[in-house]
């Protein structure tokens, strides 16, 4: 309760600071105060242009990380399962989570355009790779008693992958799946800005030609929105449908 | 003489009281096991008389000054040996530790490291790293380390309760031989009836909490050899299961 | 799977290789366009072509110099915010919000008002390497500070030791295992983040030669370009962690 309360002040205390910078020691326009901001977030979101950009970030956003945990759980779990193919692919999953992944933007604008799938591919990939590698890694570090229990009760082959060594390797792959959201924001962030005609990253860098620094406080303040209400979600589902599987046994408390 | 008295202890302002009116008398030199149910509140006593935690009413004084604080003249051998030694320092420097806090030079901290050493087994090794050695060596060095402070008074807490039968006997056999060395007074906590008539001097019964409190209190006059063969330890061992028997009910 | 003579984990290593360049020049020949997929051996003769004009290691070293700089300021930053708001603890619930919510806005959503704010000098690009490092790293301290072991601080008590003596040579020393992960972690992050200033406003970095060959249609040069930003992060966090190996500071991993 007491932490809450110096949270809540400390918030408003800030709030407060900012207001008097940017109305009485500097240029309002160079450091807009909160509350014109809170006029063009009102403004912006009247209009409908805010929500416009917000839901094209999203979409992306959603597309591409379904595709690419999908395919990234499913390779990581052959990948993990069978140790031919974990040595075999150890050094192009090296190579590929080395690459950085800003990089790729200019590239995957030139090979696929700057449309639509362009952006998905890249988000797609991204996710791929950081689930790909943590579901593999969590598959490796299962505890072979574990997998000894599981062939005790008489299960092998499919049974034995599906009812033990995936729901074993499960905090591994939230592990990725939850990497994943940080780089998908990331980086469709970054394709708005170098080749798109509407998401949050586009609206952002266009308020820095126009110089309307109060564009880009909205633009940041939802980007931060969306990353802190994407993380929260996540959560969410992982604590309250699959709160048993992040549960170790292992090291007590 | 370490002396409690009428202490108490609870751990919120109204909260239930886990200890109530702790009385005893501990002697210079004795080896004092405090024996209990686990949860009765035999750490949180020696908690107290460490200085870490401070009782609610009632007294806890060594030597007639009252403890209000951790110091070097009561040491402690904690039960979790990885977390209590410093697993950036190697063995030589955990036991060199305390003295170089306390200032001590070199020429003075080298004979009495070495000493120690050789007195807990861990002379051949000097240079490893706490992640290095097993259970029961992390366990010699807390007690090299602790030794090297020549403190007054000793305090254990159940220190070889994860550690294996012949380790846990052989540690017990040298803190005996260490204590007979060295003339500091022990104070041993732990759940073992069998450890507490083999290791002292005193054995302390403590009823099962909440409000736990000293049930009784008893010196231990075995004649050695203190094993199950001597008749003595077997009465001894009766009596004690009995007292221990009426706090732990069913269990 | 595999024919029975091939066996042994490095030679699987070695054929996994081989497949990807076979798959890379099977897709080359297949789009049919040496500019937009170039094969191995163009991207190979690029290679020595930018490494003999100096290009390439021209820009990798205003890449290298930038992230050292930003990381030096932000690393000793992050430490000092971190043991201050440790020692000050509302100081860490006053900060904590915003921190938090500042670290979960993408770096390059910064760039632009970096721009704004301070032109499109070094100084901005600086910045903006250099405080998500300064977070991760004071978040890295507190948690290093928070998390250490109650038994080996009354350890310490035991032997006298209070105060800063007890913060020196204890709380320190404890809490630098989370203190270098979070060095490490944020060694990495500042390549995302320095690639995110260099393909907005820059005009030299490998970031930039990235963007430059965008415009011109130079994808070999781009691929060069990608890999070599690739290698000098791998290369710099294993420099860190040979820096941190020989100054004697492994112990602290324990």
């Amino acid at each position: 309760m007491r932490t809450a309360a110096i949270r809540a002040t400390s918030l408003l205390l800030l709030l407060a600071l900012w207001e008097t910078a940017g109305r009485f020691w500097l240029d309002p326009l160079l450091l807009p105060p909160p509350s014109d901001v809170a006029t063009r977030f009102r403004e912006l979101s009247g209009t409908g242009e805010l929500w416009t950009h917000v839901a094209a970030s999203l979409g992306r956003v959603i597309v591409g990380y379904a595709v690419g945990s999908a395919i990234g759980i499913v390779l990581g779990c052959v990948i993990g399962a069978v140790p031919v193919m974990r040595d075999f692919f150890s050094l192009p999953i090296r190579f590929f989570r080395s690459v950085n992944p800003l990089a790729l933007v200019p590239l995957m604008i030139l090979w696929f355009g700057v449309g639509e799938l362009s952006k998905v591919i890249l988000i797609a990939y991204l996710v791929a790779i950081v689930v790909l590698y943590n579901t593999a890694l969590g598959i490796e570090t299962i505890p072979a008693d574990r997998v000894r229990a599981g062939r005790c009760f008489g299960l092998k082959g499919i049974g034995l992958f599906v009812r033990v060594i995936v729901p074993a390797a499960a905090p591994g792959i939230l592990t990725g799946l939850r990497l994943g959201v940080g780089f998908a924001v990331l980086v469709v962030i970054g394709a708005e800005m170098i080749g798109a005609s509407e998401g949050v990253g586009y609206f952002i860098l266009l308020g820095r030609q126009y110089v309307a620094i109060d564009d880009i406080f909205v633009g940041l303040l939802s980007l931060g929105a969306m990353g802190v209400l994407l993380n929260q979600v996540f959560l969410l589902v992982r604590d309250r449908l699959l709160r048993r599987y992040v549960r170790t046994t292992l090291y007590g408390s | 003489m370490l002396r409690l008295s009428a202490a108490s202890k609870r751990f919120h302002d109204d909260g239930p009281w886990v200890l109530k009116d702790i009385e005893l008398a501990i002697p210079e030199h004795s080896f004092f096991c405090l024996l209990g149910p686990s949860g009765c509140g035999k750490s949180t006593i020696l908690n107290m008389i460490a200085g870490f935690e401070a009782a609610n009413s009632g007294t806890v004084a060594h030597r007639d000054r009252p403890i209000i604080a951790p110091g070097p003249d009561r040491f402690v051998i904690f039960q979790e040996a990885g977390a209590a030694l410093f697993s950036w320092l190697d063995v030589r420097q955990n036991i060199e530790f305390g003295m170089k806090a306390q200032g001590r030079r070199r020429a003075e901290r080298d004979p009495v490291v070495d000493r120690y050493l050789s007195m807990v087994g861990l002379a051949d090794h000097v240079g490893k790293f706490p992640d290095e050695l097993s259970g029961g060596m992390k366990q010699r060095l807390q007690l090299a380390r602790a030794l090297a402070l020549e403190p007054q008074v000793l305090l254990m807490d159940e220190p070889f309760g994860a550690l294996d039968a012949i380790t846990r006997r052989r540690l017990q056999r040298a803190v005996r031989d260490i204590w007979r060395e060295t003339g500091s007074t022990v104070i041993f906590v732990t759940h073992d009836i069998e450890e507490a008539i083999f290791l002292g001097t005193h054995i302390a019964v403590m009823t099962a909490g909440p409000e736990a409190t000293i049930k009784s209190q008893m010196p231990c006059r075995v004649s050695e050899p203190r094993d199950p063969s001597n008749p003595e330890f077997g009465s001894l061992y009766k009596s004690i299961e009995e007292l221990m028997r009426e706090e732990m009910g069913d269990e | 799977m595999f024919p029975p003579s091939v066996s042994g984990r490095v030679t699987r290593q070695i054929l996994s290789v081989v497949v990807l360049i076979a798959l890379w020049q099977l897709v080359s020949w297949l789009t049919g366009d040496r500019a937009l997929v170039p094969p191995v051996q163009d991207l190979l003769a690029k290679l020595l072509d930018m490494m003999a004009s100096l290009e390439l290691p021209t820009h990798a070293l205003d890449s290298l110099r930038r992230v050292l700089v930003a990381f030096a300021f932000g690393a000793s930053g992050g430490m000092i915010l971190g043991f201050a708001a440790s020692a000050v603890r509302p100081l860490w619930t006053f900060l904590e919000v915003p921190l938090d919510f500042i670290r979960s806005v993408p770096p390059i959503g910064f760039v632009p008002l970096a721009i704004a704010w301070f032109g499109i000098g070094e100084f901005s690009k600086y910045l903006v390497i250099a405080y998500l490092t300064v977070i991760v790293v004071a978040f890295g301290t507190v948690a290093g500070v928070r998390q250490v072991d109650q038994t080996r601080i009354r350890a310490a008590r035991c032997m006298g030791l209070s105060g800063w003596r007890l913060f020196r040579h204890i709380v320190i020393p404890s809490a630098s295992r989370g203190i270098i992960g979070s060095l490490h972690l944020s060694l990495g992050l500042s390549f995302i983040s320095l690639v995110a200033v260099e393909i907005i406003g820059s005009t030299s970095g490998l970031g930039f030669v990235i963007m430059d060959s965008r415009l011109l249609l130079q994808t070999d040069r781009m691929i060069v370009s990608i890999v070599a930003i690739g290698v000098l992060g791998i290369v710099t966090v294993l420099v860190f962690d040979l820096l941190l190996r020989l100054m004697g500071l492994a112990r602290f991993m324990r």
